[in-house]
């Protein structure tokens, strides 16, 4: 194992990971040129390439783009409809994890931003048996969401014939360093199956023995070929365009939005994952049980690669972070039907051999080769200029609410709020 | 007259399918057998995978979890020592081996593998060096170029029992700058064995302006291929809209767009994509 010299990745990233000589990561080294590219030559060329994609028979949107309550959906869709001035249909994949402040946002950032909005709602039986399927194959809950929102777009692409997505930022590009973004890498199939999947397509969930049929998939499959060919269907990513900073671009919406940010279970980032009860919860746990390592390592190698966290400050957070335990694990395995032991049995059959081990106690503990790679690395690190204005975020709570008992409700869940509308009107 | 082959490059480092730039940089992409069995989807006619530094165990994974994803030939490169280890590349799904460093160290190995497995599967993989005019192998475990000049080395390969020659260019290597098109051409003129030319293919005229003044019985591509949905079909329908022969794989078609200068479909008009609101479209199915 090793650790780089700069961030606090290792090789056994499960998206991968490569060294250069100086032992600095492929992340890191694409994070370098966020400071070394032109970043206005680079924003005309996405004016210039989304210029093409304009509707003129004024019957169909210009483009597609995938929102959900958090994110930077509120950056990406202010960029794309106040800077870029496209025409797009927004479209979300419920998660099913929705916490009330991702319904909030939600609805906010379609009514501020004045947009026509597809959501996908599959029926719950649904998602729970396919949800129990993943967890049980290859310990992950969360699989629905990534399918399902990585899909969804595309299917509506094909069936609605607007051939352009916009996307935030590659995923593999921030972290990891997949490619440059000179590289201007659009969405792929390939990439879909092989890191958002888990390289499990959704057919491959099919068996009797989870009780998943092959209609049961149906939302979560990729278009064939022939279909995204005839119309030409391209997913192109904001972050190879503009110079991608998710936690400056998060505390810009808050101010022209009000934008709602709270505080995670199991990171620090307040602005990410607001929209859902798991993701910096159970899914961030079986993360850590399966890699040895969490969202918070993920957001402080981010903070660290922009200056605004040393090495061992982001080392500190991420630990103090990581150690935590979900605290919304009862709603989840109400939820699906499950006990915490029948939990951590799939936890446990998915842990990589590379990173734990059980110690004398029969716990699981990180492999001695974690610890010292980590201290080699330290021995001799990178350092980065520091940026002075530090490492704060904000939290931030809006007044509106969706449900509302003397009020048009545009979406909302119906919840009951004032008793005497059951009671019988006497004429 | 046969159609060039249209080859798709896996560069592997550490177990992962890597973009190579200039043979010293990598950027990790993802699994061998992920990328190898989309490309075939999209049509690809042959898969060269290099390994730079996987062996034994790893290697194996790495060769038959691709040779299971794919349907089409599959050469394998790098870490070929022994006939024994062309005899396990070749056991674990490989149909082709391509030899380079070990044929300086070991020359009677080339005769060797033709000898026991025949000249099909024996492909000599040579690194280009070009010093003005003059074009000399490049030596990767020396990070130099020898002084062996480059057409005289070929011919002594094929002499020996090579019967297919793999050209990569360091200086060109993920450098999207396009092909080295002349050096190429010279080794086509001068050698009679199949030729496949790989390295700096950056968008399709790149590829075009290769086969078009070279005419290789092959060029390989490898990094671009990651950047985009259908980059193999892509590539395919910009090299037929030049002129090329190519061979048709898959029902998929880009027949009536546009492309941007990285071969990328551009929109259609409004009015066609109108038409094909109502037009069913069907998968392939095989």
């Amino acid at each position: 194992m090793k650790v780089c010299r700069r961030c606090l990745y290792t090789s056994l990233h499960p998206l991968g990971l490569t060294f250069n000589e100086e032992g600095i990561c492929s992340g890191c080294t694409v994070h370098d040129e966020k400071n070394l590219l032109d970043w206005k030559a680079r924003r005309s060329s996405l004016e210039k390439l989304v210029e093409g994609f304009r509707n003129t028979s004024g019957q169909n949107y210009d483009c597609i783009v995938p929102v959900s309550g958090a994110r930077d959906s509120f950056f990406i869709l202010h960029t794309v409809k106040k800077e870029l001035g496209l025409n797009p249909l927004i479209v979300t994949y419920n998660k099913h994890y929705n916490t009330d402040i991702g319904v909030r946002n939600l609805a906010r950032l379609r009514t501020l931003l004045d947009c026509d909005i597809f959501t996908q709602t599959v029926d719950p039986d649904r998602v729970k048996r396919i949800t129990r399927a993943t967890l049980r194959r290859f310990g992950n809950m969360y699989w629905h969401c990534l399918a399902g929102q990585s899909v969804f777009p595309v299917q509506i692409a094909v069936k609605m014939k607007i051939p352009l997505i916009i996307w935030g930022h590659h995923q593999g590009l921030d972290q990891v360093g997949m490619f440059s973004h000179l590289d201007e890498v659009e969405m792929s199939r390939r990439h879909r199956r092989d890191h958002d999947l888990f390289r499990q397509e959704a057919d491959s969930l099919v068996s009797d023995f989870d009780f998943v049929k092959s209609s049961d998939v149906e939302p979560y499959r990729y278009p064939h070929d022939e279909e995204i060919a005839a119309a030409g269907v391209r997913g192109i990513y904001l972050g190879n365009y503009i110079r991608w900073d998710t936690k400056a671009q998060h505390e810009r919406m808050l101010d022209l939005y009000d934008y709602e940010a709270a505080p995670q279970t199991r990171t620090f980032d307040t602005y990410n994952d607001v929209d859902c009860w798991m993701h910096s919860d159970v899914h961030d746990y079986t993360k850590w049980c399966k890699w040895g390592y969490g969202r918070a390592t993920d957001h402080a190698v981010r903070e660290l690669r922009f200056g605004r966290l040393t090495r061992e400050q982001a080392l500190a957070v991420a630990s103090h972070y990581e150690e935590k335990e979900p605290l919304n694990m009862e709603l989840f395995l109400e939820w699906i039907g499950m006990t915490r032991f029948g939990f951590n049995f799939n936890m446990d059959q998915n842990r990589s051999p590379e990173i734990w081990k059980r110690n004398d106690q029969w716990r699981w503990a990180r492999q001695e080769a974690w610890g010292e790679a980590h201290r080699l690395a330290a021995q001799n690190p990178d350092r980065l200029p520091e940026n002075k204005d530090g490492c704060v975020f904000q939290t931030r709570k809006s007044p509106s609410v969706c449900d509302s008992p003397d009020r048009f409700i545009l979406i909302g869940k119906g919840e009951y709020r004032s008793p005497e509308i059951g009671t019988p009107v006497a004429v | 007259m046969y159609s060039p082959r249209i080859i798709a490059t896996l560069v592997i480092r550490n177990g992962h399918h890597v973009q190579s730039l200039g043979f010293k940089h990598y950027l990790p992409v993802g699994s061998p057998a992920e990328s190898a069995r989309e490309y075939d989807r999209w049509g690809v006619d042959e898969i060269v995978l290099i390994l730079t530094n996987d062996s034994g165990e790893n290697a194996r994974h790495i060769i038959s979890s691709v040779a299971d994803a794919i349907a089409v030939p599959l050469t394998v490169a790098g870490g070929i020592r022994t006939l024994w280890d062309a005899h396990n590349y070749l056991s674990w799904g490989a149909d082709k081996v391509a030899l380079n460093h070990v044929l300086v160290e070991q020359p009677d190995i080339a005769t060797a593998v033709a000898h026991q497995f025949g000249s099909q599967c024996l492909v000599a993989s040579v690194d280009v060096w070009r010093t003005g005019n003059k074009l000399f192998r490049y030596d990767h475990w020396l990070h130099s170029a020898s002084s062996v000049e480059l057409l005289d080395w070929i011919h002594q390969k094929i002499g020996a029992g090579a019967g297919e020659i793999l050209l990569n260019f360091p200086q060109h290597d993920g450098m999207r700058i396009g092909m080295d098109s002349e050096a190429i051409s010279q080794v086509v003129q001068d050698v009679g064995a199949p030729v496949i030319a790989c390295g700096g293919i950056g968008t399709v005229q790149h590829a075009v302006d290769c086969l078009r003044t070279a005419n290789p019985s092959g060029i390989a591509i490898g990094n671009v291929l990651a950047h985009f949905e259908q980059s193999i079909l892509l590539f395919k329908e910009g090299i037929k809209t030049a002129g090329a022969e190519i061979r048709a794989a898959v029902k998929a078609t880009y027949n009536s767009h546009r492309f941007d200068p990285r071969g990328c479909p551009e929109k259609l008009d409004d009015a066609k994509l109108d038409e094909l609101l109502f037009h069913r479209i069907e998968p392939e199915l095989i």
